[in-house]
């Protein structure tokens, strides 16, 4: 059972996600400001920190830098940074100083349970880089080992799907036509299957009764009428 | 020459050069009248007492100059009424002067190169010329040379009085212009007591008081988004742990709802943001407008085409410009009547144009141009779904900060045509 130190000062958030958290099988200490934070942190068996941007005694990002700086193998510990869409340091800048991933206020609560799982999972595998899972929400596309979750969950999508998926993941946010799907999947397949360019829309349906929510509806992979899919950046 | 030290300096030099001429044409005027003075006849007379009479023997007249000369230091020299030497006494016995007679304009005790000349009664003419110590300076035009040497002593020495006093005026120029220009840390340099010290104290004055404004307005817009989220996250939290309890379309209801209430917050102060940044404070980067109309388009089932397939980046900040299609589909969410959404992206060649159509009830014409002005809801909207009017005043604003435009026009068919203009990528 993971242990998860959330330092945040709004005591009735942190009860509510701690009893979240734990119905979802983790083991949650709360602290109010960044110094007792510190402490705990210090006292050792923490996985994981959730970190508010904005706390009474310290900012967010002082006290991720401190946690950094502390010596032992304590300052290498997953952050997820916690923030309000618009605080003047964005959740951008947290990423950039090297926390492991941001979830602004008000968060989804499944989200954050996805993200905190994503994190943890790759906290726990520290040979891989960071670029080896792709998260948009509460999908993950694993590279290295050709799975894709949603929810923590895999489904089932066979090589070629996940190549395509891969393709469009890769360049997500970015009108693709169909060529240029093509393309990239003929740069990774091993074989390159010349049905696969007739059938691509049947594919794309395939990986969307996978991956989407609704398929009829869907929120992922983006039909764009006379030019190709696009693959939605940010996701829920 | 518009610079005020220029103007000033030059009118310091003008009046300084209208000084010389009125002081020398005053001083000539009165030399012409012979104010000053005995009258000519008077050296004329004297001269003659002094002079050697003319029947001496050269060697007596000789003797008599030299004693004069001993006596003034001039040098001094006899000359016939035909203009030859008769006897000189100079200062190393040097030779005198070339003097040709009626060099001098009159008879009297002035003449050229501080020479003096006056005709004795017997015709005669006695020369002097000024000591060798004293020659030069006090001549007519040394009076002048004078004159025009103080004339650019004061020009010279006025030019740093002038140019300091406006270089306080320049650094406070330029003060108020870094301000203009967004460095609330802009201070200017106070030296001296006079008005434009006092100005520039004041200056400094009011740039910390507006620098003190602003940082609190930014601290209070940073703080709202984080104080008024906090208990929407505590909101969203306790719906979910409502879970096993709830009926699920409460729920939703609930999740909507606070969702609503989170876009409004970011509408809210969005618009004051945008108000008090200035565009170049905007981070601009390449975005694909397709695939962020895509996304939105799917969060409201919008269909959206790309006819021509062709590339739609723009230059410009990802998060504005998601605002701006979302809150254009949301517009047509909300007044399309429920009708279906299209968005139709094309190339016109300098830009890129997006349509959002509805089959709504539609603008009315005269109202086309108010719908985008902060606020502004059309007569019979009621207040309903969280609007406050802000979301088609923040598309025209987040347009023009990217150099575009947005207009709303009559789709054919019936309904609302929202058309985008964004310039494309330099």
């Amino acid at each position: 059972m993971a242990h998860i130190l959330m330092i945040e000062d709004d005591a009735r958030l942190a009860k509510l996600v701690a009893g979240y958290l734990r119905g979802a099988g983790f083991e949650i200490t709360h602290a109010e400001d960044a110094a007792s934070g510190i402490a705990a942190l210090k006292r050792g068996g923490i996985d994981l920190v959730l970190l508010d941007l904005m706390l009474p005694d310290a900012d967010g990002l002082d006290v991720f830098r401190r946690i950094r700086g502390l010596t032992s193998a304590i300052a290498a510990v997953p952050v997820i940074m916690l923030t309000a869409k618009g605080d003047p340091t964005d959740r951008v800048v947290g990423l950039e100083i090297g926390a492991e991933d941001y979830v602004s206020k008000p968060f989804e609560p499944r989200e954050l349970l996805a993200r905190i799982r994503v994190v943890l999972r790759r906290g726990t595998q520290l040979a891989k880089l960071d670029t080896d899972i792709l998260v948009f929400g509460r999908l993950e596309i694993d590279r290295a080992a050709r799975l894709v979750r949603l929810d923590g969950e895999d489904r089932l999508l066979t090589s070629h799907q996940f190549t395509l998926l891969l393709g469009l993941a890769e360049r997500a946010g970015r009108v693709l036509t169909r060529e240029q799907i093509m393309e990239s999947i003929k740069g990774e397949a091993q074989s390159y299957d010349p049905a696969l360019d007739r059938s691509i829309d049947v594919h794309i349906g395939r990986i969307r009764a996978a991956i989407e929510d609704d398929p009829k509806q869907p929120r992922r992979i983006i039909t764009v009428r006379g030019a190709g899919y696009v693959f939605a950046k940010v996701q829920t | 020459m518009h610079r005020l030290y220029v103007r000033i300096y030059l009118s310091v030099l003008g009046s300084l050069a209208l000084f010389a001429i009125i002081a020398g044409a005053t001083w000539h005027f009165f030399s012409e009248a012979e104010t000053f003075g005995p009258k000519p006849d008077f050296y004329v007379a004297v001269a003659g007492q002094l002079a050697p009479p003319a029947d001496a023997a050269p060697d007596v007249q000789q003797k008599q100059l030299e004693h004069w000369h001993a006596i003034s230091g001039y040098d001094l020299a006899l000359f016939k009424p035909d203009g030859s030497l008769i006897v000189q006494a100079t200062e190393g016995n040097e030779p005198f002067p070339i003097w040709s007679q009626g060099k001098s304009r009159r008879q009297d005790w002035h003449g050229p190169f501080g020479m003096h000349s006056v005709q004795l009664s017997d015709g005669r003419w006695l020369v002097a010329e000024r000591p060798r110590s004293a020659r030069g300076v006090l001549s007519r035009f040394g009076w002048l040379a004078a004159l025009l040497g103080i004339a650019s002593a004061v020009g010279i020495a006025s030019y740093p009085v002038v140019r300091r006093l406006t270089r306080g005026l320049e650094e406070l120029q330029a003060g108020v212009a870094a301000l203009g220009s967004g460095d609330l840390t802009a201070r200017v340099r106070i030296k001296g007591r006079d008005e434009v010290a006092k100005l520039a104290a004041k200056f400094n004055q009011s740039a910390a008081r507006i620098e003190k404004l602003i940082r609190a307005n930014k601290q209070l817009l940073a703080n709202a988004s984080h104080e008024l989220r906090s208990p929407l996250a505590r909101l969203r939290m306790g719906i979910e742990t409502l879970q096993p309890m709830a009926p699920a379309g409460t729920q939703q209801e609930m999740v909507q709802n606070i969702h609503e209430l989170d876009q409004l917050i970011e509408e809210i102060l969005l618009a004051s943001r945008l108000d008090s940044q200035s565009a170049d404070q905007t981070h601009m980067e390449p975005v694909d407008l397709g695939g962020l109309a895509a996304e939105e388009c799917a969060q409201v089932d919008a269909e959206i085409a790309i006819p021509s397939a062709v590339s739609v980046m723009v230059r410009g900040d990802p998060k504005l410009l998601r605002r701006l299609i979302r809150n254009l589909l949301e517009n047509a969410r909300r007044y399309g009547g429920g009708s279906a959404i299209e968005v139709v992206l094309r190339s016109t060649g300098s830009g890129i144009e997006m349509d959002v159509l509805d089959r709504g009830p539609g603008v009315p014409e005269a109202e086309r141009d108010r719908i985008f002005q902060p606020f502004y809801r059309l007569p019979g909207a009621r207040e309903r779904d969280g609007s406050v009017g802000l979301g088609l005043s923040l598309v025209q604003q987040i347009a023009e900060r990217h150099g575009g435009q947005v207009a709303c026009l009559a789709r054919a068919g019936g309904g609302s045509c929202f058309r985008l203009y964004l310039p494309v990528l330099p």
